[in-house]
This record gives C-alpha cells, structure tokens and sequence, in this order.
C-alpha cells in the first residue's frame, strides 16, 4: 500500500466505530445482571472443572442461592441464554448434569482478562 | 470554513444522501405491508437511519437525507401526489427535527462540529441516551411534519390518529433498526471470537 491514507475517510471510520460502541451499550435485559444467577453460573463451571459436574437435583436444593422454584428458574434462564446445558450422566442416563457452554467459558475468559488488565 | 472542512462537507453530505437513496427503496419494499397512510409507517426504520446518520455525519448527514428525501419523493410515485412546496417542507422537516433532537441530547459528539473526531475529543456514546434520543427525534418529527400537512397540504383529517401513527411508527422504527443493528454488532463479534478461540485450540504447539 502506498500513499497518504485519507484523512476524511479515517474520520469517518473513527466516527463508525465510535457509533459501533455506542450501539453496543444499549440497555438490554442480560440474564447475567439477575441476583445470583452469575454466583450459580460460577458455581455451575468450578464444580465442571473440578470434574465433579453438579446434578440438577443437588444444584436444586442449594437453599443459599434461593428457593427451589428460584433455583430451577434461574438454571432454566442460564439454558435459555445458551450459557448451560444438560448432559445425562455415564453412570444413570436419568441423571442430568448441569454443565457450562463454550459461551459462558467465553464470558469467565473475558472477565479474567478484565481483572488482569485491571491489576496491571 | 476552511477548504478541508468544505471536502469533508461535501462528502459527509454525499453519502447521507447516497445512504438514503439506497435504504429507503429496500424499506419501502420490505414494509410495505405496515403502512398507514401514503409517507406514515406503523414501523419507520428510516427515522432510525437518520438518527444514525446525523450522529455520524453531523449536519452535513441531515442535508444528505434531507436531499436523499426531496429526490426519493420527486422521482417516485408517492411525490407525484402532493404539492411542490408541502413536498419541500416535508422533506427538510425530518433533518432539522433529528438535528435538533441531537442538539438536544447530546452535549457533545462528534457530529456537531466539522472537525475530525481526535480533535473534539468526544465522549462514549451513552446508550441510554440513544433511547432518549429516539424518543425525543420522534415527537419533533411526528408533530412538525403533521403540523406542515395541517398548515399546508388538504390531508387535515384525523389529524390525532396521523400524529399518534407517525409518532409509534417513528419510535419504533428508530428502536427496532438500533436493536437489530446491536444484534448484528453482538453477533459478528461472537463469531470473530469463536473462529480465533476454534483457531487458537487447532492451531498446532511449536515445538
């Protein structure tokens, strides 16, 4: 490439991008910012990580989150906002683990990387 | 004005107009279905549009759909209809009332003046004020522009369900093109995300 870049068209794209950002902080209902469902979503991937993936019946009766009905309607918000999934255990297909989605791995990445930046 | 500042006029100028002539016959033809009456929609995504193009392109952006406007209603079969000066007044009424509305809701950005955005050192635009900001640039538009057809054109009956249509239509317009816009924002960084994350993992360790 050569030539001076345009200086009209590189504000144009300083102002795009300014516009991008903007749009991109419009309010939305986002599933995270409900009371305890990013606590229940950590809690769901450290005990995937562990090698220990909860079952739905005992992540059900973890009363310091919330009621059961609480419970099993915020596990059922983190499914329908794509951030979990069930999986049937090896040992009895009838139990249904509850496990964290690549998109919620993505999310706990990003925040990661926004307390590293933070630190620095 | 410097000569610069007169280029950047021009071309700011030239692609609103170009941006206007090219979405407005794909809305026309898409909702098509939702119009209430010949220029009044029940959902208007053109008002979206020129809330977009006035942040961006600032004054310059207003003039360009405002001519993208006048030239859309002289060349199409809607314009034949209607007055020469009614069809003036309605085409510059949209561009003052998002100008204004802008004015109004935003101190600064980078639009409100000509100069390149480093130098105005311009804000984050605020989300919550782009709601506000399609709130307010529908009832100036929906009231000036059923004011301009009370006052100059023969279309004075039922003025309140004019009004109340262009004004829903104008607000629900400007929400639903900023929300599918976000959708797309949010969706294409997903997907940029994705592929580096698939790339990262497949890519093989160097030894």
């Amino acid at each position: 490439m050569s030539g001076k870049p345009n200086p009209n068209l590189l504000d144009l794209y300083l102002r795009f991008r300014w516009l991008v950002d903007g749009l991109k902080s419009l309010p939305s209902a986002d599933v995270l910012s409900i009371p305890n469902v990013e606590l229940l979503l950590a809690d769901i991937t450290q005990a995937w990580k562990r090698g220990e993936p909860y079952p739905i019946n005992k992540l059900l009766d973890r009363q310091e989150i919330g009621h059961f009905n609480t419970v099993r309607k915020r596990i059922h918000q983190l499914k329908n906002a794509g951030l979990v999934e069930f999986l049937s255990a090896e040992s009895d297909s009838r139990v249904k683990l509850v496990v964290p989605t690549e998109q919620a791995l993505r999310y706990f990445e990003e925040y990661a990387a926004v307390i590293q930046k933070v630190a620095r | 004005m410097t000569l610069e500042q007169c280029s950047r006029f021009a071309l700011f100028t030239v692609i609103g107009a170009a941006v206007w002539l090219g979405f407005l016959p794909l809305y026309d033809w898409l909702f098509a279905s939702t119009q209430f009456v010949p220029g009044i929609n029940w959902i208007y995504l053109p008002h979206g549009l020129r809330i977009l193009l006035v942040l961006l392109l600032g004054p310059a952006g207003a003039l360009g759909f405002t001519i993208g406007a006048g030239l859309h209603t002289r060349y199409s079969t809607y314009g034949t209809n209607l007055d020469p000066l009614l069809d003036l007044v309605l085409a510059v009424i949209p561009g003052l009332a998002a100008w204004f509305a802008v004015m109004l809701t935003f101190r600064q950005w980078p639009g409100r003046s000509l100069q390149p955005l480093i130098c105005v050192n311009a804000q984050a635009l605020d989300g919550r004020r782009l709601l506000l900001l399609a709130f307010v640039s529908a009832i100036l538009n929906s009231t000036s522009h059923i004011t301009a057809r009370y006052a100059l054109g023969n279309e004075a009956y039922d003025w309140a369900d004019l009004l109340i249509a262009m004004f829903i239509g104008d607000l629900f317009g400007a929400l639903f093109l900023l929300y599918t816009l976000k959708g797309c924002i949010l969706l294409f960084d997903n997907v940029t995300s994705a592929t580096i994350h698939h790339e990262r993992k497949t890519k093989p360790e160097s030894p």
